[in-house]
């Protein structure tokens, strides 16, 4: 009996000096810290278990923490590598797939999209992220034939659906304006390329500074001869002023329809982000 | 017999169990303190709220909060600091406890920036001690704190109030009472600019907000500059140059004359940062010295 009892001891003891966490209280622990909103601590806790456990809510967790910390490549990475039989699947892959359509990585978004193993409930949800990614493409064709048509919509998508279909309008109609136009304009009529463009503000600007050196020199050239060292350098300066205005207005098309095209992007995300955070938040 | 052998068995097996889970939770804490004491203030943060997650006990719980903000402030991460010090429940602490809490809490609040919150700190601190044995960094850091606010009467009483709670100072009290009334005496204090005042002065005057600012030079050069461009605007007119007289003369100096404000504007809210910033580092470095 007593050796019973010292064995019973000496197993305590061992159990006592071996105690550690197990690898399900280790999870609970890092979802508690993203709870917190510690994600860097969350990620290095998540980090630590990366070799002991592959199991989803490791994924599951490492992506969402990626994803508060705005590593969407990363996150998108991790959150795919979520298994259907776990019950954070639906979530990550959505949003795993959203993340690569953030990083306009839209082949990657739409492979992670169409292979989701789905409910009926979430097919409208999946129809509207691939139409989304079809804007975001500029597939027009594409975003006419996957986007929500029928009146039966669910509540959560209701807003979000029209603000798409706003949007496709928007690109729908929009004449992208051409650089070569805005430069021709700007030689006939300064500052006239800029207003084309869309920069009224900045093309007046442009035309009362071209035409008042403009006036300057002729002014100059009349009364004192085109060889006058103010003619030459007010002349100058009008050239300067009026080249200067052509490349400009080239450039100014260049950065409106970038800047449209950014607008309408960050738009779509916008409208395909909001319908992820209500269903599975 | 062995009824008794059998109880003896049962009870040690429930005190392993027991104790496994408080072994556990004390290898945490352990495990928190070496990373701490080696620097790795980031994994030992995260040690500490591993046993505050899992520990049920209460006894630790403040020692170990305020262990985790010391791994943030170490790691210059006075918000997370801030956060976790707030966490303590100060209610039920002795006195010592509370004061060493908002000692430390106000002194996250001034690093983080944030001297209002800092300064509810020590107010509640003062509130709590009535007024009396307030530590001396919190002195300090009310100190600190005054002179960012521009309240200068109430710094300097404040540092009178640090040197007579100072056991080494008493001898020498007089000497350093002078040298504190001579840093606080008027014509030490920083002399700022008012910026509404520079403005108006370049608007009448170009340049003349600049030498307000004690930018001669520039004040001056800015005075020449304007003055230039607007003769040139008259003499091109009274020679019959209108559009010339008008735009490089007018239109240039309307130009020179608005970018003027906006740079006399930038200029006096530098000067008085600068001093500003001057005279606290100098309070600083004399008060850190006793």
């Amino acid at each position: 009996m007593k050796k019973i009892i010292i064995l019973v001891l000496f197993c305590a003891l061992s159990l006592n000096l071996l105690g550690q966490y197990s690898i399900k209280q280790r999870l609970e622990f890092a979802h508690h810290l993203i709870k917190s909103n510690d994600f860097d601590e969350a990620l290095l806790e998540l980090n630590l278990l990366d070799k002991k456990t592959n199991s989803d809510s490791l994924h599951y967790l490492k992506g969402w923490s990626l994803y508060s910390l705005k590593q969407l490549e990363s996150s998108a990475q991790s959150l795919q590598k979520v298994k259907p039989e776990s019950s954070f699947y639906h979530k990550s892959q959505f949003f795993a797939a959203y993340n690569y359509a953030h990083t306009q990585n839209y082949n990657d978004a739409k492979q992670v999209l169409l292979q989701i193993e789905l409910n009926q409930k979430l097919v409208q949800l999946k129809n509207f992220e691939i139409s989304g990614i079809a804007l975001l493409e500029r597939d027009l064709n594409t975003y006419e034939t996957s986007r929500l048509k029928t009146t039966d919509i669910l509540p959560s998508l209701q807003s979000e659906v029209v603000n798409l279909n706003k949007l496709h309008a928007s690109i729908k109609n929009r004449k992208p304006k051409k650089m070569w136009l805005a430069g021709l304009m700007s030689a006939v009529v300064p500052g006239s390329g800029k207003i084309y463009a869309g920069k009224t503000g900045e093309g007046i600007a442009s035309m009362l500074m071209v035409t008042s050196t403009g006036l300057v020199t002729w002014e100059n050239h009349r009364k004192l001869g085109i060889k006058n060292f103010k003619t030459i350098l007010f002349g100058s300066i009008f050239t300067i002023f009026y080249v200067g205005n052509i490349y400009g207005s080239v450039f100014s098309v260049k950065i409106s329809n970038e800047e449209f095209n950014h607008e309408m992007d960050q738009k779509i995300l916008f409208n395909i982000h909001i319908p992820l955070r209500n269903i599975f938040n | 017999m062995k009824w008794i052998k059998k109880y003896y068995l049962i009870f040690i097996f429930l005190c392993a169990i027991s104790s496994t889970s408080k072994g556990q939770n004390d290898s945490v804490l352990l495990k928190a303190d070496s990373l701490f004491s080696i620097g790795k203030y980031k994994f030992a943060a995260i040690e500490y709220e591993r046993f505050l997650y899992f520990s049920a006990e209460e006894q630790d719980l403040l020692r170990t909060l305020y262990k985790k903000a010391q791994c943030y402030k170490q790691l210059s991460d006075f918000t997370k600091s801030c956060k976790t010090l707030e966490r303590i429940n100060l209610f039920r602490e002795s006195i010592e406890n509370y004061t060493n809490v908002k000692k430390e809490l106000s002194l996250s609040y001034y690093l983080d920036n944030k001297l209002q919150k800092a300064q509810m700190q020590i107010t509640q601190l003062r509130h709590k001690l009535k007024n009396k044995n307030l530590p001396n960094e919190t002195l300090l850091i009310e100190i600190f704190i005054l002179n960012e606010m521009k309240q200068w009467a109430k710094a300097q009483e404040r540092a009178k109030e640090y040197i007579s709670n100072q056991a080494s100072l008493k001898d020498k009290f007089t000497v350093i009472t002078k040298q504190i009334d001579s840093l606080y005496s008027k014509k030490n204090l920083p002399k700022l600019k008012s910026v509404e005042k520079a403005e108006n002065l370049s608007r009448f005057i170009p340049g003349a907000g600049q030498i307000y600012c004690g930018k001669i030079t520039e004040g001056s050069f800015t005075f020449l500059f304007n003055g230039a461009f607007l003769a040139l605007g008259a003499q091109q007119i009274l020679t019959k140059f209108y559009f010339t007289g008008y735009t490089a003369g007018f239109g240039v100096l309307h130009k020179t004359y608005t970018g003027n404000m906006s740079r006399t504007r930038h200029l006096a809210t530098k000067t008085n940062h600068y001093r500003h910033n001057s005279f606290n580092e100098s309070i600083i470095k004399y008060m850190l010295s006793l």
